[in-house]
């Protein structure tokens, strides 16, 4: 290679930082020192100042130790999330893995039930979702707990779910009390992952998609069943989208506006102003999700197969 | 899910060919029964709520009225118009869900081309930046952006931009806003997935870098953008994380839907059907939205094709 052709090959790769600019000017001015900011907040007790900004007192660790050691209410949320995150994780991605293989097939009204299945993508998230299951506007407005379970059996005699509970209480009187509440808790949950599967359905959809059809076929000729090259092709080419969905899965929990650990890592901030103890808060969580992620990453990353190389 | 094969069949003694034709019937059903169960796990609660919509006060508190009204009565459905003002809201709304959906639009396509096309120094590592940029939960930031924008530094001036549209300008044009971090994603596979040779030949006809981006490429990923914009309208017209921060008092859908439960008072009865039918009035433009743009959307879906 000529070092001109070199050279104009660098050049041609260096007007990629043209397209990125923007990118890095918002990590560089915004997110790296919003997250070094928060981080410094978590060591301080901070409080408004009214010139602008905040002022701060060193605290050591002291509000770590008050979240894990002394607040009750944070440290059984905080170990639900970390829990819920776990569990749901692997659920999510095998559903949405089956659903998005369901979905590739070929069947008459298919474009409907795709159609059907990403309606909660569109329509069911930030308030919505938060309606849906919980009483936010009650908390939101300090109505009280008491109110908002009166409002929730009339939203459930309006909704028409009044006839289960008659039915479980029936069933529990029967003695099968266990039993009845594992079916409830595993279509809650059922209910939950559909809700909350449907941009890993599509991600999936996607890669099945990019399976080339060229490799069925080979596979077909040396007489390959259809559930052999399932094994053999669809789950290796798809794998490295596996690790995006785990990202992804993990990110959602995140942001899902019905986490009772972000309700009180909100109020704690906003209507209690403890901003530096929000803080800490925020970044235990953080922290303690980012190694979950890195394991499940790291376990992900060794089932997966990369085409290229 | 194995995909048995007819064409096969067909070579194959009879008696091998009715077992696949009953094992294809046997698979159909099996399919059909867990597809339709599900899709029927997602429309019952929207099909509850349309029908309970139209309970008169006296339906609610009936017991023996379920899912069909005895009495049609559009009584609620009027309170909620009124109480959430919505003409105000919805015009709020998707002034502010619109831009903002564009910017993000234009701003995660420009850096998804950057990402997919060209090896430059430190891409990995930017990426990886970008992806993080996501992994983290908003109640992180929340605060150091609240503030960043409380008191704006513009030229040594401090301007109070909250409650404005602008933290959501600047944080989409540089890719940090909603859920921004999968669109550059999606743009980036997208692009990935477009044979080099088209660039190449636009180059050898002399269009420069921006020509060949906005002439060549963007207009071959209209379908992927017109997914992307889909799902970061609907994503923040109905968001409360960066919102409840940046547009805690603007007339927004979301915040009056919110307000709308202060408005009716202690009727518990009907300020659950309230809360119904401001969801679905919260809903209805991007149900409607979703009905037109759905097939676009998946194909747009499948053409972020994954290539790898």
């Amino acid at each position: 290679m000529t070092s001109k052709l070199r050279l104009a090959r660098f050049r041609k790769n260096s007007a990629g930082y043209i397209f990125v600019l923007p990118v890095i000017i918002g990590i560089v001015f915004f997110f790296a020192p919003a997250m070094v900011q928060s981080l410094v907040y978590s060591f301080h007790e901070v409080s408004p100042n009214p010139a602008g900004g905040v002022t701060m007192s060193y605290l050591g660790f002291a509000n770590f130790n008050r979240a894990l050691n002394v607040d009750v209410a944070f440290k059984y949320r905080f170990i639900t999330a970390l829990t819920n995150l776990v569990a749901d994780v692997p659920v999510i991605l095998i559903f949405s893995f089956i659903m998005a293989n369901a979905l590739n097939q070929k069947f008459k009204g298919r474009w409907l039930f795709r159609a059907i299945f990403f309606i909660p993508v569109i329509i069911g998230t930030g308030i919505i979702a938060k309606i849906e299951t919980d009483d936010y506007l009650f908390g939101a407005y300090g109505i009280g707990a008491s109110a908002s379970t009166a409002a929730n059996a009339a939203s459930s005699m309006a909704g028409g779910t009044l006839n289960v509970q008659s039915m479980i209480g029936f069933l529990r009187a029967l003695g099968l009390g266990r039993f009845i509440d594992y079916i409830i808790t595993a279509i809650d949950r059922l209910y939950y992952v559909v809700n909350n599967s449907g941009v890993q359905i599509v991600i999936f959809l996607s890669a099945l998609q990019g399976v080339p059809q060229s490799l069925y076929e080979a596979s077909r000729v040396e007489g390959c069943s259809g559930w052999e090259s399932f094994w053999k092709i669809t789950l290796p080419l798809v794998s490295p989208i596996l690790l995006v969905n785990t990202i992804y899965t993990i990110v959602n929990f995140f942001l899902d506006p019905k986490s009772e650990l972000t309700a009180i890592i909100q109020d704690t901030t906003f209507l209690r102003g403890l901003y530096g103890y929000g803080a800490a808060m925020t970044w235990l969580f953080f922290a303690s999700a980012g190694a979950i992620l890195a394991v499940i990453c790291f376990l992900v990353s060794r089932m997966v197969f990369y085409y290229d190389d | 899910m194995s995909e048995s094969d007819m064409t096969e069949a067909k070579k194959n003694p009879l008696s091998q060919t009715l077992l696949k034709k009953t094992g294809r019937a046997l698979y159909l059903a099996l399919l059909y029964t867990i597809v339709i169960g599900l899709a029927f796990l997602i429309l019952y609660p929207y099909l509850v709520k349309i029908a309970t919509s139209f309970m008169s006060l006296d339906d609610l508190s009936d017991p023996t009225v379920r899912f069909i009204p005895k009495n049609i009565s559009f009584y609620f459905w009027q309170r909620a118009a009124k109480g959430m003002n919505i003409l105000t809201s919805f015009g709020t709304s998707l002034y502010i869900a619109g831009i903002t959906a564009l910017l993000q639009v234009m701003s995660c396509a420009f850096a998804g081309y950057g990402f997919a096309r060209f090896k430059f120094v430190g891409r990995n590592l930017l990426f990886f930046l970008v992806i993080f940029t996501m992994l983290v939960p908003f109640t992180t930031i929340m605060l150091p952006y609240y503030l960043k924008f409380r008191y704006f530094n513009v030229l040594f001036t401090k301007l109070n931009l909250i409650n404005t549209i602008w933290p959501n300008v600047v944080l989409s044009v540089t890719g940090l806003g909603l859920k921004n971090g999968l669109y550059i994603y999606m743009m980036r596979q997208f692009f990935r997935s477009m044979p080099s040779e088209l660039e190449e030949a636009a180059y050898i006809d002399g269009a420069g870098l921006f020509g060949t981006y906005f002439r060549i490429m963007l207009p071959n990923a209209f379908v992927t953008m017109n997914t992307v914009f889909l799902l970061a309208f609907c994503w923040q017209w109905t968001d409360t994380t960066y919102a409840s921060v940046f547009f805690s008092t603007k007339p927004t859908v979301v915040n009056a839907l919110k307000n709308i439960v202060l408005v009716v008072g202690q009727d518990l009865a009907a300020v659950s059907s309230l809360r119904n039918i401001g969801t679905l009035i919260v809903m209805a433009p991007l149900a409607l939205l979703y009905a037109f743009v759905q097939r676009s959307f998946i194909q747009g879906i499948e053409r972020s094709g994954i290539a790898n």
